[in-house]
């Protein structure tokens, strides 16, 4: 049977896959943690979904199934020995934010950075369970894994989570009241200690 | 003497049993004790919501715009 192209696909089903775009790319970028491969991936699985739309069963969750596609794709060239992250450009996010002296927005690239650096398993359980309106029993569907499972990892990436906050927040703290030098402040200027006025 | 025997390991295996009713009992304490406030559970996913939506937002790139054109034109 040959796959379907695109003018064979059904409006409905390409009006889904149009609005599923935006939560694939937020997907991928959260698995991939790289803008480029994330945008590969997400065009890999527009392709593939096409190509397998008429697998596709009317009536299911449209979203759980591109998704799940996508989360094939991405393990499958992991799998492969495919160099998945050259960069991991979610580390070090540097893109200027417009309120970035704002307390909530520095807590808010904390936040990224800290799910970042969480494993993949923990990231996508935190993505497909508290972030894109799934709930667990399609969450659980996509990762091919059952539903206390899936419970059970959204949990503990909440306290891994917790834990990368709480150890940045103690860091942070740290360097802060490091000293930058042991020396005294005047004797690097050449200058004595000023005397205290009574 | 059997007997004796009999109720020693009896003794043994009832306090081996109440030494894990402790550690179980501790364990759960531990558990609670370490239970995130559901405050915290709020404001991560204010943030997970915001960060999904912020990279669900960025603009497309051009190839998969081109796609993207494919799949809005009318069937031919």
């Amino acid at each position: 049977m040959s796959q379907p192209t695109f003018d064979e696909m059904s409006s409905e089903m390409r009006f889904a896959l149009l609005e599923a775009v935006p939560h694939l790319r937020a997907f991928a970028r959260s698995l991939t943690r790289n803008r480029d491969q994330a945008d590969d991936l997400v065009n890999d699985t527009i392709v593939r979904a096409i190509a397998a739309s008429n697998q596709f069963t009317p009536g299911t969750n449209f979203r759980a199934w591109v998704f799940t596609i996508l989360r094939n794709l991405f393990y499958n060239q992991g799998r492969r020995g495919k160099a998945r992250f050259s960069s991991l450009d979610e580390l070090s996010v540097d893109e200027p934010m417009e309120d970035a002296a704002q307390e909530a927005s520095l807590e808010f690239d904390d936040f990224r950075r800290a799910f970042f650096q969480l494993p993949d398993h923990h990231r996508e359980a935190l993505i497909l369970v508290g972030a894109s309106g799934l709930n667990y029993e399609d969450a659980a569907k996509i990762c091919g894994c059952q539903v206390g499972t899936m419970k059970s990892r959204v949990s503990r990436a909440r306290t891994e989570l917790r834990r990368v906050l709480e150890a940045d927040a103690v860091e942070s703290k740290r360097i802060e009241s490091k000293p930058v030098t042991g020396q005294d402040p005047f004797e690097i200027i050449g200058q004595k200690i000023p005397a205290r006025s009574k | 003497m059997i007997e004796d025997k009999k109720e020693l390991g009896k003794a043994r295996k009832l306090g081996r049993a109440a030494e894990g009713v402790m550690e179980r009992s501790s364990t759960n304490q531990v558990t609670r004790k370490e239970k995130a406030p559901p405050a915290q559970d709020r404001w991560f996913d204010t943030q997970l919501s915001r960060m999904y939506a912020d990279l669900a937002a960025e603009p497309l790139p051009k190839d998969m715009m081109a796609l993207l054109e494919k799949l809005k034109a009318p069937k031919s």
